[in-house]
């Protein structure tokens, strides 16, 4: 009995090892030594047996194209194998369909992968025509659309398509479900422009010399920032002192030094945003002096103010005083200050969807070139999920500016029944500038996976060097 | 046979032990990545990715040299003038 049981128990150790075994040996180096061993014992025959296939389908090619008119057949056989192998297992009405276009047009369509291309030759051949102009890259672009969208997108003008053609695959997407009125009446309102440095893209125009000018200003308003506050915090130390002590005298020399000092923080903190304003290349000079004029209208309230404290010489002036600058502050802090904040933040952002759709287009003529060498990246999945990104930042980046402009333009009123409002812009404007910055940290992960695959393909691409792209504004 | 049946149960009892441990060490893991604070970006070497990315983390800092956080003692000073 007590022989039964040990057997048993070791039998069901011995089972448990089993599947360890099997695992070790799937992923482990004896697995890929057999599978070489087999693979060479099969090598010799297996040659053979591709160069039969490969002849015979050479063979069948031939005969497929047997169909098409000598002139037609001519433009075809001029192409490489892969893509004459694409075109020959096209059915034979699609296979003349495509026979009939231009030598460039037949070598753009047959560059696409099976099923699109399958998808592509269903249109009416005046829409196949229209479609097949477009580039090779632009043309992929199109091609992942699905049948319906196609044909609604190749029923547009010859310009329309080449504008759409330009938009990203997110956007191309989303425009695509629009009716056909509706994409022609969007597309109006966009313009292509051609873009080879990351510079051109910018709103306005700062040299580098400007640029280090405003840096080392910015340095120093934040110098003069902090020194302000070192001195409003013995300002503030002497003016307990002197309440503590119940000096009169002192107690209103040190609340005017208080008040005064407190200004001049102010100012400074002023003076910092409008240098941040203006190295911000993004913020068009429109709308900087804008930006600008309404922070100067701000100083100077202060500096009226200033005039004030100087000339004040009762308590109950100073109290007086004391009071109406809590409500300038509070209206700087909660308003004016904030909304030049995000003015910046929201430019920045605005900035950095314009440079990753540079990236998007500078990306998609790399892979073009790898698939025209032979040169297989498998990143669609990633450069849709790069472009869904791109496209969700730039949406939120939008309905951001806009909320902006209202506020910006509610804040200049100076009423107070807007004030609430005005706040509340800022707040949905803050959270849809953090959705925009947050999809734009997503997309950039995407971008450096992307990178990666393309430099595991060994692929010599720079997607730092300035390749002239078209984008849309 | 004792000693036989004996030595399969600590043989037993170790591979059971051993089973736990990584099994924990897996969870500790995950929690470990859960919590880890937000990584610097990490350089690709093409100029252009890693610029974005750059500036990207750079929003953080620019949002905060343009906040008032630094500023808000002002307010308690001047409510001591207001009650003088």
């Amino acid at each position: 009995m007590k022989k039964t049981i040990a057997l048993s128990l070791i039998a069901i150790f011995i089972f448990s090892l089993i599947p360890l075994a099997f695992a070790e040996s799937g992923g482990g180096p004896s697995g890929d030594v057999s599978a070489n061993a087999e693979a060479d014992a099969e090598s010799g025959s297996g040659r053979l047996g591709v160069l039969v296939s490969a002849r015979e389908i050479k063979e069948e090619h031939k005969e497929r194209l047997r169909i098409l008119k000598e002139d037609q057949r001519a433009k075809i056989e001029a192409l490489n194998a892969e893509k004459i192998g694409r075109l020959s297992n096209l059915s034979s009405e699609k296979l003349r369909k495509i026979a009939e276009l231009d030598k460039r047009q037949i070598d753009r369509l047959s560059a696409l992968n099976m099923k699109n291309l399958d998808k592509i030759t269903e249109l009416k051949k005046e829409r196949l025509e229209r479609i097949s102009k477009l580039s090779e890259e632009k043309l992929k672009r199109l091609a992942e659309l699905d049948k319906e969208k196609l044909e609604k997108i190749s029923d547009l003008n010859e310009t329309e398509i080449e504008k759409l053609a330009v938009l990203n695959r997110a956007r191309l997407k989303e425009l695509a479900k629009l009716e056909k009125e509706k994409i022609k009446l969007e597309l109006r309102a966009y313009k292509i422009i051609r873009v080879k440095n990351i510079k051109d893209l910018n709103d306005k125009n700062i040299t580098d010399e400007e640029l280090a000018l405003l840096r080392q200003r910015f340095e120093d308003a934040k110098a003069n920032l902090s020194a302000a506050k070192e001195e409003l915090n013995e300002a503030r130390k002497a003016l307990k002192e002197a309440i503590n002590e119940r000096k009169e005298e002192l107690v209103l020399l040190n609340s005017r030094f208080y008040l005064l000092k407190s200004i001049n923080l102010l100012i400074f903190q002023l003076e910092k945003t409008k240098i941040v304003v203006k190295a911000n290349e993004h913020i068009s000079d429109e709308e900087e002096a804008r930006i600008i004029a309404d922070i100067d209208a701000q100083i100077s309230d202060l500096n009226s103010f200033k005039a004030e404290v100087e000339a004040a010489t009762t308590k109950e002036q100073f109290k007086e005083l004391a009071g109406k600058l809590r409500e300038k502050w509070r209206e700087l802090r909660e308003v004016k200050l904030l909304l030049h904040a995000e003015i910046v933040m929201v430019a920045r952002v605005k900035g950095l969807v314009k440079r990753t759709e540079v990236l998007e287009k500078r990306l998609d003529k790399i892979l073009a070139r790898a698939n025209e060498i032979n040169i297989s990246i498998n990143v669609s999945l990633e450069m849709e999920l790069f472009s869904e990104k791109i496209a969700t930042a730039e949406d939120k980046y939008k309905q951001a500016q806009a909320k902006l402009a209202e506020a910006f333009n509610l804040s200049l009123t100076n009423e107070t029944a807007n004030i609430d409002t005005t706040k509340e812009l800022i707040r949905e404007v803050r959270e849809l500038r953090k959705e925009a910055h947050e999809a734009l940290k997503q997309a950039h992960d995407v971008l450096k996976i992307i990178v990666l695959r393309i430099r595991i393909a060994k692929l010599d691409a720079d997607i730092s060097a300035d390749i002239e792209v078209e984008v849309v504004q | 046979m004792k000693k036989l049946l004996f030595f399969i149960f600590v043989l037993m009892l170790i591979s059971i032990a051993a089973c736990k441990q990584a099994a924990k060490e897996e969870v500790m893991e995950k929690k470990e990545e859960v919590t880890a604070p937000e990584a610097p970006v990490e350089a690709t070497g093409e100029v252009v990715v890693d610029a974005v990315g750059n500036d990207l983390n750079s929003i953080q800092i620019v949002e905060k040299d343009l906040g008032t956080e630094d500023l808000n003692e002002l307010d308690s000073g001047l409510q001591d003038i207001e009650n003088i």
